[in-house]
């Protein structure tokens, strides 16, 4: 049995020996490199720590309040584009390459501060950018699923290494889906957090309305327990909020009767991929036969809502990329005689195409003629989305829909036509958008590709999104790809 | 081109420095002076994942700003982002205010001589300042020094009404006044960057049909530098209108050597900021306690104090204006005087701006209320309006007084009685200081009674001496007269 699998392996092991850390810690390192090898290497990871030492890091005494130092010990992966000072923080492009931040995301410090140990930095799409992890400067993360296909992204390295069992839990960062989107694909638990739940200082900045850093483990208990101990005020992001982070024991997949379960309708268009509805029709049978009372729901602004978010994160994101300059930090185009050409040329090969797409349509909806046409229309497009969220989480406990329209797709299929890409995260973007918490769960596969389930609650329910989504889990008994091809 | 009854409109666009101890959105100290890149973090040097948090003491500062300058604070606020590139602005973007700034529709009263001149503002608004570029050091590169980067800045914005190159002047004197010595939310020392203005200045007809301009005028480090500009530009614009030319928009540079004010960059190359709501900031919100604290000690403007002493303590202008340069000083001469009448009032205040000024500049002290309590400076003051001290006797009585801790008005008093400062007009003595003072100087009484009437000055002087200053100068002089005069007979 793999003691990575969970944190309860991680603990029994730990608990079992002396060196428990020392041989978690090797174990986990020796996995890691497993993913880098081979003719079609997985390669979650952009690097990794040199060794594995033999005492674990303690967790600090303010710590135990927080999460009882049940993370002591435990390794733990992190998305690239969130810093640390032990490692280069490249986000996966060539800009940032060997950049290594003079600080600590708060999010990695309460990690460190619970007693994790962070086993190295994952690959995603540049900056966050894409769905599928092929933006990535540092070659694309391939799904431990089925090495011909994606692993979805951009958290898509974090979710291959928690998928192949190199770690329990990983961090991954979602702006339009980026850590649930990547776990169905990959069949693992994904959660994204109410936005202000997590600080984000220390997360490079896509779109900062709408990134989140969120949680990517083989159990919702797991995510809780990591959430947990992330979670909470941070004076350092003015954005987020003074609330108590849920707690994973009051966690319980005990009672699903009663509970009301939204299924909205825009979820189960066309594009739905008729393998992945029938795992969901399975999965609504299930349901239904524990009590749960499955409601028919409605989110108009469903097809809109993705319209929006590419208006919205393309302009952020022009806006949070300006700093790349080759001025102060990553990468300064050599021979550069004027200004202009400092910057032309070093953000010109700094930047992969994905990126520069992005900045460009950011640029152009921000730019005065346009403004008022795009942005600000988006802007009332996005309030329009929260309030149909919120209007029909009035009604229900949770809305429940698939986490994306289709399994994961092969590398490559659909790198050539970016609007096709953009639809893997149709029905992941309203949640980052209304700035609720949502959370993956693997219900079943296609032809053994990974399918997920997605419950999405109100604004700081995560204990009672986690319980469901808990409950869920226990109901479909989906087991974990974690044996295929990696050990 | 008939009618060349042109005027001037000139309009300013101030930023101040506000005297935070740190910077604007991050902790690091705000400082002049210190070694180059020694005053930076991860935030203000937009390193990648950093986040902005508000200063709540910038704030502060700059409620108490607009509101010392009758701006109407606005309730809720918001942080915008406006986006050019420049290797001194580290993020790629300022974080300033826009569309919701912090205040709106202030005026500041700007004195000229049909006794005050209202200048609307429009404006104000909280923002951070950008690093500083240093490009005469290097031959074939620049250097950067982010130690500026995010120190806390307020601009004002005036309404384009102000009419002449001194009028500009007169405003950014008062400005400053206000911000620095009333409102105490800046050092506004202009030789280091708290206090920088921009101007813009065009001509219009009398019918308030623009002409010329509008011409942005950059580059001014002094006011001397801007009413120059101003006036070098208002001469180039009347004499491009005199020749048929209608000068359009633009922007100049103003080279304070040369007199001359240079293209910068016309009109077709306006930027486009890109400006954006700032998603790293909640909308600013300003409750009635942060307003009350604001306000803490506020003094009212410097044009109210002025009006009141020159209406209600009868000084004149530019006394009034003196008095009132600082409000610690108004403050102290209202206390002295209360309610005293008129005549107390102005000797009072020409006790104050002569020798309490100077031996407070000297001494380096805050304020003259340091110097002597207003119920001492009051009683001297009586004593020298009723006449029983002499200008000479008082100077005297004041250089004693500043070497007492907090004296009484009876310790004015027993110093003057036990120095034998009082004033004497009593005949018999006068007689005595009269006689010595002639009988000193047989030559010049004769020249006096040839007809040297001159002399009598110089008599005067002597008998000044004579009596160490205590002689009553208008009963000495008529009794020094009449001696004189006896001599002859
Ligand atoms: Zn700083």
């Amino acid at each position: 049995m793999n003691p990575l699998s969970s944190l309860a392996a991680c603990q029994k092991l730990l608990s079992s020996r002396a060196d428990g850390f020392a041989e978690l810690a090797s174990e986990a390192l020796a996995r890691a490199v497993a993913l880098e090898r081979g003719e079609q290497p997985i390669h979650a990871f952009l690097s990794l720590r040199d060794t594995a030492p033999c005492v674990g890091p303690e967790p600090s005494p303010g710590a135990s309040w927080r999460a009882g130092g049940c993370l002591a010990g435990v390794p733990i992966a992190v998305k690239d584009n969130i810093c640390t000072t032990d490692f280069p923080t490249t986000c996966g492009s060539r800009m940032l390459q060997g950049y290594v931040s003079p600080y600590s995301a708060t999010a990695v410090r309460r990690l460190e501060a619970a007693g994790a140990w962070i086993l190295g930095k994952t690959n995603l799409d540049e900056f966050g950018m894409g769905s599928s992890t092929e933006h990535s400067a540092y070659g694309p993360t391939r799904n431990p699923a089925d090495r011909s296909r994606v692993p979805g992204g951009s958290s898509g390295g974090s979710a291959a290494a928690v998928a192949a069992g190199a770690v329990p839990a990983a961090l991954g960062s979602s702006t339009g889906g980026s850590v649930r989107q990547p776990a169905a694909l990959c069949g693992i638990v994904g959660l994204k957090p109410t936005y202000g739940r997590v600080s984000r200082y220390g997360l490079v900045a896509f779109a900062s309305s709408l990134d989140h850093i969120g949680v990517l483990a083989r159990s919702v208990r797991d995510a809780a327990t990591v959430l947990e101990a992330i979670a909470g005020f941070d004076r350092r992001d003015a954005t987020s909020q003074r609330r108590d982070p849920p707690r994973a024991d009051r966690v319980s997949a005990a009672e699903l009767a009663g509970r009301s379960i939204g299924i909205p309708g825009e979820y189960f268009g066309d594009e739905l991929d008729d393998g992945v509805r029938a795992v969901m029709e399975r999965t609504l049978g299930l349901l239904s036969r524990c009590g749960a009372r499955i409601t028919p729901v409605s989110l108009p602004s469903t097809e809109l809502a993705l319209a929006c978010y590419y208006v919205i994160a393309p302009a952020e994101a022009s806006s949070n990329l300006a700093r790349y300059d080759g001025v102060r930090f990553g990468r300064r185009a050599p021979g550069v005689a004027t200004l202009r050409e400092l910057y032309g040329r070093s953000r010109g090969e700094g930047f992969g195409d994905e990126v520069k797409r992005r900045i460009v349509l950011g640029t152009h909806v921000l730019s005065a003629p346009r403004y008022e046409a795009f942005y600000v229309r988006a802007l009332q497009l996005r309030r329009r989305v929260g309030d149909d969220i919120r209007r029909v989480l009035g009604e229900v406990d949770a809305i429940f829909a698939p986490t994306t329209p289709s399994p994961a797709f092969p590398l490559g299929s659909r790198c050539a036509a970016p609007t096709d890409m953009y639809r893997a995260d149709l029905y992941t973007v309203a949640a980052n958008l209304a700035g609720i918490p949502a959370l993956s769960v693997p219900i079943g596969d296609v032809d053994g590709l990974p399918v997920g389930g997605q419950l999405m609650c109100g604004a700081w329910e995560e204990e009672k999104m986690c319980s469901i989504g808990a409950a869920i889990e226990r109901l479909v008994g989906y087991d974990p790809p974690r044996a295929r091809g990696v050990g | 081109m008939s009618d060349l009854g042109t005027g001037t409109v000139i309009g300013l666009e101030v930023h101040v420095r506000l005297a935070t101890v740190t910077k604007l959105f991050c902790g690091c100290p705000a400082v002049f002076g210190a070694s180059p890149n020694s005053r930076v973090c991860p935030m203000c040097l937009g390193l990648p994942g950093a986040l902005p948090t508000l200063n709540g003491d910038a704030v502060r500062l700059a409620v108490r700003a607009a509101l010392a300058l009758g701006y109407r604070v606005e309730r809720t606020s918001e942080f915008v982002r406006k986006q050019y590139f420049y290797p001194d602005l580290p993020k790629g973007y300022q974080i300033t205010q826009y569309a919701h700034p912090l205040a709106r529709q202030g005026s500041l009263r700007v004195p000229d001589a049909a006794g005050g001149r209202r200048v609307p503002l429009r404006r104000l608004q909280l923002e951070e300042d950008a690093g500083k570029s240093v490009h005469d050091q290097l031959e074939s590169s620049s250097l950067l020094d982010f130690n500026r980067c995010g120190l806390p800045l307020i601009e004002i914005v005036t309404e384009p009404v102000l009419r002449s190159p001194s009028e500009a002047r007169a405003f950014l004197v008062r400005l400053r006044q206000v911000l620095e010595r009333y409102a105490r939310v800046s050092d506004c020392r202009m030789e280091e960057g708290e206090l920088r203005a921009d101007a813009n200045i065009s001509l219009v007809d009398s019918g308030g049909v623009t002409r010329a301009g509008r011409v942005e005028v950059k580059n001014l480090n002094s006011f001397a530098h801007v009413e120059r500009a101003l006036a070098v530009e208002e001469r180039r614009l009347a004499a491009r209108v005199a020749e048929g030319h209608a000068p359009g928009a633009e922007t100049r540079l103003y080279d304070a050597e040369a007199r001359k004010t240079r293209a910068l960059r016309g009109k077709e190359e306006v930027l486009d900021y890109r400006y954006m709501p700032e998603p790293d900031l909640p909308p600013l919100r300003i409750d009635e306690a942060s307003l009350r604290a604001a306000a803490d000690g506020l003094p009212p403007a410097p044009a109210e104090v002025e009006r009141r002493l020159i209406e209600h303590h009868g000084l004149s202008p530019q006394e009034a204006a003196r008095i009132a340069n600082t409000p610690g000083r108004a403050a102290y001469l209202e206390a002295t005087v209360a309610d005293g009448g008129l005549p107390l009032a102005r000797t009072a205040s020409g006790l104050v701006l002569g020798q309490l000024a100077a031996e407070r500049k000297r001494r380096g002290l805050e304020s003259e209320a340091d110097l002597l309590p207003p119920a001492a400076l009051r009683r001297l003051a009586q004593l020298r309006l009723d006449g029983r001290l002499s200008a000479r006797t008082a100077a005297r009585a004041l250089e004693l007084l500043f070497r007492l801790r907090e004296p009484s008005p009876s310790d004015v008093d027993e110093l003057v009685a036990s120095r034998q400062l009082t004033q004497v007009a009593e005949p018999a003595e006068l007689e005595r200081w009269i006689r010595q003072a002639l009988a000193a100087h047989p030559g010049e009484v004769e020249r006096y009674r040839a007809g040297e009437e001159r002399l009598l000055g110089y008599f005067m002087g002597e008998v000044m001496r004579a009596s160490s200053g205590r002689a009553d100068p208008r009963a000495a002089t008529l009794l020094l007269r009449a001696l004189l005069r006896s001599a002859e007979g």
